[in-house]
């Protein structure tokens, strides 16, 4: 329990020392004058004693005076505060962070024509498997035959399609002897083997890797030299061709299969 | 039946109808695909004849590729090629005229579009130039027979027997 001002100035020395603080020191003629000045005192003493516990008027005046108090005291606790905004800060980059990478995510144009199409399967752990096979006539773009094992468009359009762009990348660039070897295709690559007058179009699912290049090079090559008489026979058919890649490329498939 | 494939290049100035051209004369038969990228489209039409299906694949070049570095890939190997300008302003033709003289030693046909826009006396006038086929790519007109008259010269006659 606190115990007001006046009980702890009971002692005579104290009220002295007191009064010598608030009033200096003062002689009084009489001791009716001396009681009037005590009172006085205690007076005052009362009044600022209740404005001390007068929690309202002193957090009033504390509000009143904020600017200055925080003037005295941010350079003290700037650091404090600088410290705890960074961390927040931190905090809040990392969140941005986050949200970037799905946002890429989200965006990725593979990931778009996936959701398009419906897919979602996941390709890039598979080993490669061969989707189609086309033989083009390098300067038309025009289909000598087609091997599917899933169709996935128009095969006259896809080879168009792909000279042009081999075309256009070819002409563009203007590197000697530069030729477009990938393309990556949706869910799809495709690897285009160039000869002379014609070139292959491999579509494949999968992730590309040394056993699967060096594997197809060999196949495709060895089909090549095979039937080299028949690509580039001016009196070749197409359905023709495409026989004779079904006979061939289905035991591709199969070995590849095996691996 | 037998079939065969050619390429046939579309190209003239900006503006004189040539995509225009090729979606009617296609009539969306299999989906264009428009590659502002590379300056082209390339559409196919399957047009079968006596004995044979012919399979026309259409590479529309955009009129400002003619300058470009890839025009000569994209006409390499072309078997026909239409040029086609725009029978409203007789200047495309001279342009386009001079080009297929110099340049090209493919089957070709020079093609007026848009005549339903110009009086008879205009089209006497660009038939003295040799203008061999007329067409209108919003009414239809004269589309199959520029279409027939490069099929018959890229394809000899034995094909149809």
């Amino acid at each position: 329990m606190r115990t007001s001002i006046k009980e702890n100035l009971d002692t005579s020395a104290q009220f002295e020392t007191l009064r010598d603080i608030i009033v200096g020191k003062q002689e009084f003629a009489k001791e009716e004058e001396f009681a009037l000045f005590k009172e006085e005192v205690f007076q005052k003493l009362n009044a600022l004693e209740q404005m001390l516990n007068d929690k309202e008027r002193f957090e009033s005046k504390i509000v009143e005076s904020k600017e200055r108090v925080i003037d005295v005291v941010s350079p003290k606790m700037g650091k404090i505060i600088r410290a705890s905004v960074n961390a927040q800060i931190e905090k809040i980059n990392e969140k941005i962070r986050e949200a970037s990478t799905q946002l890429s995510d989200l965006l990725s144009p593979r990931k778009i024509l996936k959701k398009l199409r419906g897919k979602d399967k996941v390709y890039y752990s598979d080993y490669p498997s061969i989707v189609q096979l086309f033989v083009i006539e390098s300067d038309t773009g025009l289909m000598f035959g087609k091997f599917e094992k899933e169709q996935l468009n128009d095969p006259d359009m896809m080879t168009g399609l792909l000279t042009s762009i081999k075309t256009f990348a070819e002409s563009s660039l203007s590197i000697p002897d530069a030729e477009v070897g990938l393309i990556d295709y949706g869910d799809y690559f495709i690897k285009l083997f160039n000869y002379g007058t014609y070139y292959f179009a491999l579509v494949f699912n999968g992730k590309q890797n040394n056993d699967f290049e060096n594997f197809i090079n060999e196949e495709i090559d060895a089909f090549a030299n095979q039937y080299t008489h028949q690509l580039i026979s001016p009196n070749r058919m197409s359905m023709d061709i495409d026989v004779l890649l079904k006979q061939y490329f289905d035991k591709t498939c199969e070995k590849l299969e095996k691996k | 039946m037998r079939e065969i494939r050619k390429k046939v290049v579309l190209f003239g100035n900006v503006g004189v109808g040539k995509s225009s051209i090729s979606r009617k004369y296609v009539s969306n038969e299999f989906s264009e695909t428009y590659m502002s990228s590379l300056g082209l489209s390339i559409e196919k039409k399957v047009i079968e004849l006596a004995n044979v299906s012919v399979i026309l694949m259409i590479w529309d070049l955009a009129g400002e590729i003619f300058e470009s570095t890839q025009f000569q890939g994209y006409i390499k190997g072309a078997h026909g090629i239409v040029g086609i300008f725009d029978s409203s302003r007789p200047y495309t033709h001279d342009l386009l005229s001079k080009f297929l003289d110099d340049s090209i030693d493919c089957p070709h046909i020079i093609v007026g579009n848009k005549v339903d826009l110009i009086t008879s006396e205009a089209k006497n006038e660009l038939k003295k130039k040799n203008v061999e086929y007329f067409t209108s790519a919003k009414t239809g007109e004269g589309l199959d027979e520029a279409f027939r008259g490069i099929i018959d010269k890229m394809i000899s006659e034995e094909v149809y027997v």
